[in-house]
């Protein structure tokens, strides 16, 4: 959900909007996992980020836990996924994705409650890709 | 390049080499560190915000100073002018977003935008931290056209 000057925005949208987001993310492990099938990679959930934002906080609702996940190639982490946040301003939610070579950053460009649209930035943070099994493989193989 | 584009490589060398210390860190199960990490990216986000900010603040100042210097020095019309007279007596006291509002529509996505960052800079600048998360390249991308589209 973009943050939006001047918009009225309710309890019930704050709520509708968290429980969005953590499908969102649900579904973007789920995607990941059907493009390491039949790889040398594995995705598996990790620890948890604590997800408060600050409309949470003007409408009282509690904070909740979100998972994080971690790519894998031969036991070894080659990617971690930490959700960053939902409300953001120009964007509809950022994940960031760390590597032992650098960071990438995934945000959601479309409208709230739409089918997400996930760019991709890599380490020089300028040029968004889409994110695509070509292009998440692609980042898995850069050195 | 632009400043934005300077300051944003800069950003990225910090950011990449606190990521790959994060990652080093969780793959070893050293959970104290990895949150030390995730921290400093976080103050290196702030740190970074803040210092393009200001550089689209003063912009923002340059402009209204000149539109108000050249409406005070041009209009001839009092009935238009003590408007501008009055603005040219107190420029030094114009809060921002009344600059901006000379500079876009009041209201407009523009001046909607600068105010969301604004608010972040103000939260910063006095000691907090973002009140909401921010996307460096957005705000790259964002604080660039902005700096290019403001017109006195």
């Amino acid at each position: 959900m973009t943050i939006t000057e001047g918009v009225k925005i309710d309890r019930s949208q704050v709520e509708r909007g968290v429980r969005d987001w953590i499908k969102r993310i649900s579904d973007l492990y789920s995607t990941i996992k059907s493009w390491t099938k039949h790889t040398e990679y594995s995705i598996k959930t990790g620890g948890k980020v604590l997800m408060y934002e600050e409309l949470m906080g003007q409408f009282n609702i509690p904070p909740v836990e979100i998972d994080t996940a971690d790519i894998y190639k031969d036991d070894r982490i080659v990617l971690t996924i930490k959700p960053k946040g939902l409300w953001i301003i120009g964007v509809n939610g950022r994940i960031d994705i760390l590597s032992p070579h650098g960071s990438y950053t995934l945000v959601d460009t479309s409208e709230p409650f739409k089918t997400p649209k996930w760019k991709l930035y890599n380490s020089d943070k300028r040029n968004g890709l889409d994110f695509t099994k070509q292009s998440f493989l692609q980042l898995l193989k850069l050195k | 390049m632009t400043i934005f584009d300077e300051l944003g490589n800069i950003y990225d060398e910090i950011d990449n080499t606190y990521s790959r210390l994060e990652t080093q860190a969780r793959t070893r199960g050293f959970n104290r560190k990895e949150a030390e990490y995730a921290r400093k990216r976080q103050l290196n986000d702030q740190s970074y915000f803040l210092f393009m900010f200001t550089r689209l603040e003063d912009r923002i100042r340059s402009l209204s100073e000149n539109l108000i210097d050249s409406k005070f020095a041009n209009l001839t019309d009092w009935k238009y002018k003590r408007t501008w007279f009055i603005l040219h007596k107190r420029k030094d006291g114009i809060a921002l977003m009344d600059r901006v509002a000379l500079l876009s529509e009041i209201n407009g996505k523009d001046y909607q935008l600068i105010n969301s960052y604004y608010k972040q800079r103000n939260s910063i600048g006095h000691g907090g931290s973002f009140t909401i998360p921010i996307n460096i390249p957005t705000v790259i991308n964002d604080l660039k056209r902005l700096y290019n589209d403001l017109e006195d």
